[in-house]
């Protein structure tokens, strides 16, 4: 029983696995685990001061170099703000990992939302902004900038932006602390979410991509008591503490983790990830400095020695900021779906339990057979 | 021969941390509504304590009990430290309880004699010499009992009752409310648990301490005499189940709180 009880946790973790692994080495910007609408897929999301200005930036579509158009009007984007949170900064470790500490993370919900939706040409079909005063002040751009996430796989590849710039006198008098998360959605549904840069992106964080972040935390008590279990079966044999290992890495949460996914600004401090986010934020190195680093050794994998800690291309002092596009190129195919092979897989699966089945049944009625002339 | 080895450092581990208290230490004693908290075991002694990692294998219990939502389970990371996270209702008072399952130890004679004496456990040592066992080494399975009470907005029933450990501290009017003079019952199975040596440990200044019996009924009391977070705590030790492998069961017994500077 023990040993069916190994064995069944061994193939449900190896599966597992199968699940991860793939899509930790694709987890930079990309997220949801399986990115079947890369128009949704939200890359970035920063938040700076600039003078007396604060600059939203939101990016979708991560490393392309296709040209317009895009197939984008099926989606619909939100960039949300809550200014009513409380916010401590108090605990030294949320402090370096989210900006600060999030008091009652069930009461978080958008005082300000910019709705925004793009044609295919990537100019602004929608930009209605409520909660904030005078928002006919804003300066709007969208369009294709180069991608801006300091990572080699990233270089020299651009991303759809929406840039938003605003007067900080938009926001209520003394406003100190923001939270902002982006999501994109389709027909209602959401498809996206991007908090705080590089979290949702991390395997054990996929499922809140379809959450808000008041219900974050909730849901990753909830899947935190499931993986206790589990990692207590694996934990228990020997034969399954290697898949422990694993599954302790990349899919199970960890004890830092219980913070919903938003970014917070204070301004009470420097404008610094995770403060904010500026576009020169090395956020693989930051990440990695208090407990990510799946970035970070991805960058050594793929890039150059030294690491690059800057962007491929130089920012702008001004409006939009991010740099200029790199040129449209013929893209390389993306991978294939699973079914172009799965099919076949399937039909010699289904083959082999069927002649498995036909030799059992096959073999047993010659035994009953033998039986009644031995008895005859 | 690694088997050999690995019983016998686990069994040096339990010996070095048997004869040492238990309790839980929250984040935070008076959490917003909402906040998350996490909980973490610690063992050692004078408030000074060695984080405990969760392992579920050594848990038979880990829940709390706040507001309307009744007893449910700790969430947390398995073989991490803090053991558990919760997300404060913070309406009323919350009632974290931890039980282990016993884990075996065995001391030689002197030093099972001195913690006998230093726990008030005089009934045991009696039964030893009635027996002539004196000499032979203190053969016991140990487990803790501890809970801690985390204050809300207002007192709560739950704090007062009994949530069914084996060996329970029970306040009798919730502690974190700040009434100085602290009335509680000693419960072992349920049952009234006489002449429990108790003793409360401040924790900013563990020489500050108090201690008292608990009476026939298995009440006991005692004045705190500052503001902060106290340990009470006590052991009670009965004869082990037979086939147990030991001659003695201990049972520890703690509870974690603040007590607020003024009444609330």
């Amino acid at each position: 029983m023990k040993t069916l009880r190994a064995t069944s946790a061994a193939i449900v973790l190896v599966v597992l696995s199968l699940f991860a692994v793939p899509a930790a080495f694709g987890s930079d910007h990309a997220d949801p685990l399986v990115v079947e609408e890369p128009e949704a897929n939200i890359t970035d999301l920063f938040f700076f001061p600039h003078g007396d200005n604060y600059v939203l930036i939101f990016n979708v579509r991560r490393a392309t170099l296709k040209g317009k158009p895009f197939p984008i009007t099926p989606y619909a984007y939100a960039i949300n703000i809550d200014l009513h949170s409380q916010v401590t900064f108090d605990n030294p470790g949320d402090k370096a990992r989210y900006g600060g500490t999030i008091v009652n993370p069930g009461g978080i919900k958008p005082d300000v939302v910019f709705s925004i939706a793009l044609n295919n040409d990537l100019t602004l079909s929608k930009k209605d902004v409520t909660g904030l005063q005078h928002p006919e002040l804003i300066h709007w751009y969208s369009g294709l900038r180069d991608d801006p996430f300091i990572f080699p796989r990233f270089f020299g590849k651009n991303a759809i932006s929406i840039v938003a710039e605003m007067p900080k006198s938009c926001f209520p008098a003394g406003q100190q602390d923001f939270l902002l998360w982006g999501v994109s959605t389709e027909n209602g549904k959401q498809l996206d979410h991007d908090g705080r840069s590089s979290r949702t992106q991390q395997n054990r964080f996929n499922a809140l991509n379809f959450l808000p972040p008041n219900e974050h935390v909730a849901e990753m008590m909830k899947e935190m008591t499931k993986q206790t279990k589990l990692q207590q079966e694996l934990l228990h044999y020997k034969l399954t503490v290697p898949l422990a290992n694993v599954t302790q890495l990349l899919v199970f949460l960890r004890k830092y983790d219980l913070a919903p996914d938003v970014m917070i600004y204070s301004n009470r401090f420097p404008c610094v990830f995770p403060n904010g986010r500026m576009l020169t934020d090395d956020v693989a190195a930051i990440t990695c400095s208090t407990g990510d680093c799946i970035l970070q050794e991805l960058s050594f994998i793929e890039g150059g020695f030294p690491r690059a800690t800057a962007n491929d291309k130089p920012f702008l002092d001004t409006f939009p900021y991010e740099a200029d596009p790199w040129p449209e190129k013929p893209e390389a195919p993306g991978p294939v779906s699973f079914w172009h092979i799965g099919f076949w897989i399937l039909i010699v699966v289904l083959l082999l339990v069927f002649l498995w089945t036909w030799l059992f049944y096959y073999l047993g009625r010659r035994s009953v057979f033998r039986e009644q002339a031995i008895q005859v | 021969m690694k088997r050999i080895l690995l019983a016998v450092a686990a069994l040096a581990f339990a010996r070095a941390l048997h004869a040492h208290d238990f309790w839980i230490e929250p984040s935070t004693y008076h959490p917003a509504f909402g906040q998350t908290v996490s909980l973490a075991l610690r063992v050692g002694m004078d408030f000074t304590g060695d984080p405990v990692p969760r392992v579920s294998d050594n848990i038979a219990s880990f829940t709390i009990r706040q507001g309307r939502k009744g007893s449910q389970d700790v969430a947390g990371i398995e073989r991490a430290d803090p053991a558990g996270f919760f997300t404060a209702d913070a309406r009323s008072t919350a009632v974290v309880a931890y039980a282990s399952l016993p884990s075996p130890v065995e001391l030689e004679p002197a030093k099972f004699e001195a913690y006998l004496r230093q726990y008030g456990l005089d009934a045991i040592i009696d039964a030893r010499t009635r027996r002539r066992e004196r000499q032979k080494p203190g053969k016991e399975i140990f487990s803790r009992c501890a809970k801690s009470l985390i204050a809300g907005a207002h007192a709560s029933l739950a704090a007062t009752q009994a949530v069914g450990l084996r060996y329970e501290i029970v306040p009798m009017i919730d502690p974190t409310r700040g009434d100085a003079h602290f009335r509680g019952r000693m419960l072992f199975e349920r049952t009234p648990a006489a002449n429990a040596l108790v003793t409360a440990v401040f924790h900013d200044d563990p020489s500050v301490r108090v201690s008292a019996r608990s009476d026939h009924a298995g009440v006991f009391a005692l004045t705190l005499p500052r503001p902060g977070v106290w340990l009470i705590k006590s052991v009670r030790m009965v004869e082990a189940p037979r086939n147990s492998g030991a001659d003695w069961e201990s049972l520890w017994a703690s509870l974690t709180f603040e007590l607020p500077p003024s009444p609330r």
